[in-house]
């Protein structure tokens, strides 16, 4: 035989064993077995979309997109856990030609699941801090999970601290009730000036009227007293003429000469 | 020699006032100085009876003479003299005698002086006849839209109603003060004003009346926007409701403390009698109401 004839015979026999060949089976049995197999490449693809976007979201420098970023990437998160859920139910389906140790391994899978997903991280709190159950990215039920299983522990703690708090709040109560006292003090006196103003304001307002009263009188008496002014120094001017101020000098000394001729 | 004298004045003066068959008109000008020297002289030697009478002679003279102002004045000394006296009638006659010549001087705030002096002398000995004259003195102000002034003669008319235990009528004067201070604008008077009202009518057990003065009073917007305005409606929820805490600690507050003090006397009394009249009178009332709801 040639080696075309033992090639041809080769493909022939190839072609008549292929339906038992594992990965070819493998895609033709794809739509009988998975479900499972499609949701889980598909969850996959998402956690590897998410690790791709939030290492994006470490190196961007605008905030609000860092922030926007971040919101998706907890969004996907969330979805994935419901997925996840889904998945979690179609492992356990029995599936025509699966093994035992395939079923097993699938559970195992599912269950890693959860932690990948949560362990991409979307610009909230540290990881530390998410054992503690404090961070707002864990769903509430981690967080009353934590408080339910560390409430012993929070009590011990807690005693101890209201020694010390109760101090605290008696004398911040002291202090309180120290400053009420003070501001119903200044409320009072600040009652006080408000009436007082009040009552300054409305003696003002009385006396305007009576002030314009006594302004306009004094003003007619000044002008009577400066018409009188003015008349007395015409007076006074009229007194003091010559001829007056002559025959005052010459009766003087007729009074003069009289005295010397007496004392003499 | 100092009571002769003024007496010869008198003598004379009086002769030249005479009409005689030899004086056809009598010589005021100088009957009237000899008037006035004569009243002051017993002023100084404490005859009052004889200045009283000097001083009224005189006055008449100003009169005839034309000159009220003068008049007025000698009149008012002639009232100073009648209440050394004691001679209440004499005083406010007197008194209101005067504030008339002062209004034909066409000067109201005198007159309104005058007779505001003579009802604080009658105060103590005639109340009533005191509170007429400061009724009378607030009109001549108010008609010459002096209503500024007239807020001391509300206040001391108020104070003698009170002494009266005349509730109501103090509780009406308060109102025209509330009246008087809104034409001049003295928003705070005119709250303090109302407010007093509403005491002395809780004062006087007439929680009826107070509600209606309340009522009334919250139809002026000056007052519903005033402190007094709250004080009052807590006072009067306090009362329907009969909490004599609340009275109390109220009566303490500064808003009624920068009241009157007698207003204030009265606060720190109440609640007087029976908060439960009022509480049942409002009870009652609901009472009615819901029958007719039923029926």
């Amino acid at each position: 035989m040639s080696v075309i004839d033992v090639l041809t015979r080769v493909d022939v026999i190839c072609r008549k064993y292929d339906k038992y060949e594992i990965d070819k089976r493998k895609d033709l049995n794809a739509s009988v077995i998975d479900a499972f197999a499609r949701l889980y490449a598909a969850v996959e693809a998402d956690i590897d979309a998410a690790l791709k976007k939030s290492e994006l979201a470490a190196m961007e420098k605008n905030r609000a997109s860092v922030v926007a970023m971040n919101a998706e990437i907890r969004r996907t998160k969330a979805r994935l856990m419901e997925q996840v859920l889904a998945l979690q139910k179609l492992a356990v389906k029995k599936v025509k030609g699966l093994t035992r140790e395939e079923l097993v391994t699938r559970n195992d899978m599912v269950l890693a699941l959860p932690e990948r997903i949560q362990a991409i991280p979307d610009g909230t709190a540290s990881a530390g801090k998410q054992t503690g159950g404090w961070t707002a990215s864990t769903s509430h039920k981690k967080i009353k999970f934590d408080s339910a299983d560390g409430n012993m522990r929070l009590e011990d703690d807690f005693f101890q601290q209201t020694e010390e708090s109760s101090q605290f709040r008696q004398e911040y109560e002291m202090w309180r009730m120290k400053q009420d006292e003070g501001l119903h003090v200044i409320s009072e006196g600040l009652d006080t000036l408000k009436d007082l103003a009040h009552d300054m304001n409305e003696e003002l307002d009385r006396q305007v009227p009576l002030i314009d009263e006594l302004d306009t009188k004094v003003d007619r008496a000044a002008s009577q007293l400066k018409n009188t002014n003015v008349r007395l120094k015409d007076t006074v001017n009229q007194l003091r003429s010559s001829r007056n101020c002559c025959i005052d000098l010459i009766l003087l000394c007729v009074i003069l000469g009289i005295f010397s001729y007496l004392y003499k | 020699m100092a009571g002769s004298d003024p007496q010869k004045l008198m003598t004379k003066a009086d002769k030249l006032t005479k009409l005689t068959l030899t004086r056809w008109s009598a010589d005021w000008r100088s009957a009237t100085q000899l008037y006035e020297q004569a009243a002051i002289a017993f002023r100084l030697a404490k005859e009052y009876e004889k200045a009283k009478t000097a001083f009224e002679k005189a006055s008449k003279g100003q009169e005839m003479l034309s000159s009220p102002w003068d008049a007025a004045k000698h009149m008012e000394s002639a009232a100073a003299l009648a209440k050394e006296l004691g001679s209440w009638t004499e005083v406010s006659d007197l008194y209101r005698r005067a504030s008339e010549l002062y209004n034909e001087c066409g000067r109201s705030q005198p007159a309104s002086d005058a007779l505001a002096k003579g009802a604080r002398i009658l105060e103590d000995a005639a109340p009533d006849e005191a509170v007429r004259m400061y009724a009378d003195a607030c009109t001549f102000l108010e008609e010459d839209g002096k209503e500024q002034m007239a807020f001391d003669l509300y206040r001391a008319a108020t104070n003698v109603y009170l002494k009266l235990e005349k509730y109501t009528d103090a509780a009406s004067f308060l109102l025209k003060w509330g009246v008087a201070a809104d034409k001049c604008n003295a928003t705070n008077s005119q709250c303090k004003a109302y407010l007093s009202a509403i005491i002395v009518y809780l004062y006087a057990h007439d929680f009826k009346q107070a509600e209606k003065c309340y009522n009334d009073c919250s139809q002026i917007e000056t007052f519903v926007n005033s402190d007094q305005n709250r004080c009052a409606s807590k006072l009067l929820s306090a009362y329907q409701e009969g909490d004599i805490e609340e009275i109390k600690r109220l009566a303490q507050t500064s808003t009624i403390s920068h009241l009157d003090h007698m207003i204030i006397r009265l606060a720190r009394k109440l609640p007087t009698g029976d908060l439960d009249a009022a509480r049942s009178n409002e009870a009652n009332q609901d009472e009615a109401l819901d029958e007719n709801d039923l029926t």
